[in-house]
């Protein structure tokens, strides 16, 4: 174990959270920082990368026009705190400002109505083409919250969380397990940013778009909050699950090369807001940076 | 890795064909038990089980190396058959300080053989779990448990224990306490438990300094000289100086949650009996 790794982990267990970490230069795999990189990790949101890049593949493929319009009407939301999810009234967009909304904000209405049109078969399609071999996705959020209402035996998804964001008990469930719910591991996800930045995931035009929607992240208390305020792009996609805090992202200092970086975490504690955990994948990814960018490795 | 741990889930799964089931036959939860099966199949470079919705079904490499794996975990029994006929060694159990004396008594004498004990902050626990030099702790919850196992989450009742000047004969309700320090064990003991109870004292209107306290002693003291407050579930703990009070409202529960690692260990449901 380097002195870096042991820093990193010491990082972790001070934030109290199990953390699992890779990150690489986008132009080469010879040098990179790792804790656990090939442990698998629950996604939870972090899986709405791979649909938006299943979604470019389709787009190019000329099986999806992104500007076609289409009505989400409450009665198909699914539970979440932004964009369509805390909508009162039907909402037409088009397919590409749905994925806008789903990568921008999280927005779980967003993810579930576009995995129906881009098919769950072609996201994993997608994911073994591009050799990510050890990343799943099993099914949407709603699907996610369904279990998480079978596993804690409650009545709905509300009462769900109440039980999962409780340090009176520990319910276990199979959101929380890598083997049963959408999973990946950390080195996969960096290789899929790579794939996204260096225009092979998808078509150069729909690869910038995926980098421009990642780029307009709109949670900046995880990844972000480890780098200085200027001088420096982040882009990325959270996912949160109760204990489960995950960034997947690029950084990019200018002026140098971009680097990805995958954090998957699961804290000790339970509550919904934590902001400790969510620090800690800034804190780690920084120091995963800045040994990346020291030319040392 | 444990190979005879995880071949023990492998056959149990193969036996039940679902995930569910095969924990409960255990006596573990699900996560751990599919987290230990895919490590098997990692370390073993194969797949052995088909999952789906349904159920979990061998596959044909499941199937051709099932005989075997169950060969190695009769093998495994016959060795401990027989080296249990050269004696026993006593179960090893840790438990943080925070656990009342009568509970600790209680639970010695709820093993039918006189265990090792080990008092410990939680961290050093779990390492000594980890690294198998404990069979089993009784930790204070949350804490983070990577692969270890872990039982359900225990609640014990707390009293506030005041120096003596302190005016309030009922009842304390925790702002009151203000510009008292908290007599506590050092964050590095257990440091999601601590950092979950400064953030309630502080919901509840206390914004109080830590004051390291590694155990009842230097906490008592402490108190005594009248420079903080402690927080026991131990009913018996009292000094000149030191009065006790009832928390006024909602209770602040000492959390606990027995964790162990690899099979479960016979003594378990003695312990978990004894536990509130």
């Amino acid at each position: 174990m380097t002195g870096l790794e042991r820093e990193i982990r010491r990082t972790f267990a001070d934030a109290g959270v199990q953390g699992r970490l890779h990150a690489a230069p986008i132009d080469g795999p010879t040098r990179e920082v790792g804790v656990d990189p090939d442990e698998p990790a629950v996604m939870a949101s972090v899986y709405k990368l791979p649909l938006l890049v299943a979604f470019c593949r389709r787009v190019d493929a000329g099986e999806i026009d992104p500007r076609e319009r289409v009505t989400v009407h409450p009665a198909e939301h699914t539970a979440g705190p932004t964009g369509l999810s805390v909508l009162r009234d039907p909402v037409t967009m088009s397919w590409r400002d749905l994925a806008c909304s789903m990568i921008s904000v999280s927005d779980n209405t967003a993810a579930d109505v576009l995995l129906r049109r881009v098919g769950l078969a072609h996201v994993n399609e997608t994911l073994s083409d591009l050799g990510l071999e050890r990343t799943r996705v099993l099914g949407g959020t709603a699907d996610v919250h369904r279990s998480l209402v079978t596993d804690t035996a409650t009545a709905d998804t509300a009462a769900a969380f109440r039980a999962l964001t409780s340090n009176d008990a520990a319910p276990a469930v199979r959101a929380y397990d890598a083997v049963l719910a959408s999973a990946t591991t950390p080195r996969e996800m960096t290789r899929l940013l790579a794939a996204v930045w260096s225009d092979r995931a998808a078509s150069p035009e729909r690869c910038r778009f995926a980098r421009e929607l990642l780029g307009a992240q709109a949670w900046q208390h995880r990844l972000r909050s480890g780098f200085p305020p200027v001088g420096v792009r982040v882009a990325g996609k959270t996912g949160t699950l109760a204990a489960v805090r995950n960034e997947v992202g690029v950084v990019q200092f200018d002026g140098e090369r971009p680097v990805a970086v995958a954090v998957f975490t699961r804290a000790a504690r339970a509550e919904e807001l934590l902001p400790r955990a969510d620090a800690v994948i800034g804190q780690a990814a920084r120091l995963a940076v800045t040994e990346l960018r020291s030319g040392r490795l | 890795m444990d190979l005879l741990r995880h071949l023990e889930f492998f056959v149990t799964i193969a036996e039940e064909e679902h995930f569910g089931h095969a924990a409960a036959r255990l006596g573990i939860a699900q996560p751990p038990l599919s987290q230990g099966l895919q490590r098997l199949e990692r370390s073993l470079g194969v797949v052995l089980v088909d999952r789906s919705s349904r159920g979990a079904r061998l596959n044909a490499a499941g199937r051709d190396l099932l005989p075997r794996a169950r060969a190695l975990l009769e093998g495994a029994e016959d060795l401990r058959r027989a080296a249990s006929a050269h004696g026993s060694a006593p179960v090893r159990i840790g438990a943080v300080p925070q656990l009342p004396i009568r509970t600790l008594a209680a639970l010695v004498t709820a093993c039918s053989n006189p265990p090792e004990i080990v008092t410990a902050p939680s961290t050093e626990l779990l390492d000594a779990l980890s690294a198998g030099r404990l069979d089993l702790a009784v930790v204070l919850h949350p804490a983070l448990l990577g692969s270890l196992q872990s039982g359900p989450v225990h609640h014990l009742a707390t009293t506030l224990l005041l120096p003596a000047g302190h005016p309030a004969p009922g009842p304390v309700v925790l702002r009151s306490l203000r510009g008292l320090a908290l007599a506590a064990p050092p964050r590095a003991h257990a440091p999601a438990a601590h950092d979950l109870l400064l953030d309630t004292l502080e919901q509840r209107g206390l914004v109080t300094t830590p004051l390291g306290a590694p155990d009842d002693r230097a906490a008592l003291a402490l108190v005594a000289a009248g420079r903080a407050f402690a927080l026991t579930a131990e009913p018996d703990l009292d000094a000149p100086g030191v009065v006790r009070r009832e928390i006024a409202g909602e209770p602040l529960p000492l959390r606990l949650r027995v964790a162990w690692r690899g099979p479960r260990p016979a003594v378990l449901d003695a312990v978990l009996d004894v536990l509130p």
